[in-house]
């Protein structure tokens, strides 16, 4: 028997074991290697996915502690701020505070009207016209202190006028302020 | 001399040539099926901890949106305070007044005497330069917002000089603007004579 015909023999066996190889490969890409390149790829977009969100969320979580920082600062400053300015409902004690600096520069105050309060914009203002008689170095001290312990008011008008045919310094005082107060609720 | 002779008989030969063939491609074949066969296992495990990493992201991207929606409502608190503080501190009024007469009795010439002052309730206007409502060049580009208080003035002068000095005064001082003089009439005044005059003026309300 020559060797020709010997491996001719052994073909069904190489034939089945080539088989068997292929088949072992196919199942191979199939089963192992497209899930690996899959599953590689997945995994390159979940890591710069975990990158970036963990790269947020550290930029955002000190951006929040920041932003809290700042607002505790800012609520301080609130509080502060408005223990300071008048709220609606201590009219009756500026008024007295107005009238006892009034007094204090020798002001003698003749009538003072508050006028009932109304709202403008984030304001309750109420206006009240006073009038008096005293010098006008007395009623520039006057509004001097005024604005110095209340300076949530603004001169709406104002009239000085020397007395007629007297040499007395005193003058005939009118005035009106408008004290801006911030409306119930809002206390610090 | 010796001779050999095969005694196996060709057919068994050629079967065990046959068995040592298929064992060895059935080793690679097996080989083969068991690289394959780690690698899927490999790829099993690999797969899980993907899927750890992505329930991982999952909660860091929940984390981050919880922060975010802080973030928000830090934001509109920060913006409702910034309102608060806003509110508050332009509840505190210019006061010039006070240091505005006291300037005014200062620069007041010798021989005027000032018998009346009258401030208006004045308005919001926006002015462009010192010299404010007249006029369209208002909306020039250094143009603010002012309230304006009307001021009138009344009173006695020995002479014109001395009014004109006033009138000139007067325009000078900060916050003083649209000076004018309204009357100025000679006339008796006590046991003499004097120019009695009137004077009309604005004056910005926040200016000293």
């Amino acid at each position: 028997m020559t060797r020709s015909t010997q491996t001719r023999r052994n073909a069904d066996i190489d034939l089945m074991g080539l088989g068997g190889g292929a088949l072992c490969l196919i199942l191979g890409w199939w089963l192992v290697v497209a899930p690996w390149m899959s599953t590689w790829s997945d995994y390159r977009a979940v890591a710069l996915r975990r990158a970036e969100a963990s790269a947020g969320l550290r930029d955002d979580v000190h951006e929040l502690e920041r932003f809290q920082v700042g607002l505790v600062q800012l609520e301080d400053a609130v509080t502060s701020q408005s223990d300071a300015v008048p709220h609606a409902t201590s009219t009756s004690s500026l008024l007295r505070e107005m009238t006892a600096i009034a007094e204090d520069c020798s002001l003698k105050l003749l009538s003072v009207a508050p006028q009932p309060a109304a709202n403008d914009g984030k304001y309750v203002v109420t206006d009240v016209q006073v009038a008096g008689r005293g010098s006008s170095h007395d009623f520039i001290r006057f509004l001097d202190r005024f604005a110095q312990q209340n300076p949530y008011q603004a001169l709406r008008f104002c009239s000085i006028t020397r007395l007629p045919d007297s040499d007395s310094p005193d003058c005939e005082l009118a005035w009106a302020v408008r004290l801006y107060l911030l409306p119930p609720g809002t206390e610090g | 001399m010796s001779a050999g002779v095969n005694l196996v008989p060709h057919a068994f030969l050629r079967a065990r040539r046959r068995s040592r063939r298929r064992n060895a491609w059935l080793a690679v074949v097996a080989a083969t099926a068991f690289l394959f066969l780690m690698g899927w296992g490999g790829q099993r495990l690999a797969a899980h901890a993907l899927h750890t990493v992505e329930y991982q992201v999952e909660n860091i991207e929940q984390q981050r949106s919880d922060v975010q929606r802080q973030l928000l409502m830090a934001a509109g608190r920060r913006s409702e305070l910034v309102d608060q503080l806003r509110t508050v501190t332009e509840s505190r009024r210019p006061q010039p007044w006070a240091q505005r007469l006291t300037t005014l009795t200062d620069v007041v010439p010798a021989g005027v005497l000032i018998t009346s002052i009258d401030i208006g309730t004045g308005g919001r206007v926006v002015v462009g330069n010192r010299r404010p409502p007249r006029g369209p060049a208002n909306t020039a580009a250094n143009a603010t917002d002012h309230n304006l208080q009307p001021v009138q003035m009344r009173g006695h002068a020995l002479d014109h000089g001395a009014l004109i000095q006033m009138l000139n005064t007067l325009q000078q001082l900060p916050g003083w603007t649209q000076v004018e003089l309204v009357r100025a009439t000679l006339g008796p005044f006590r046991t003499g004579a004097a120019v009695a005059f009137e004077l009309d003026c604005q004056t910005l309300e926040d200016v000293q």
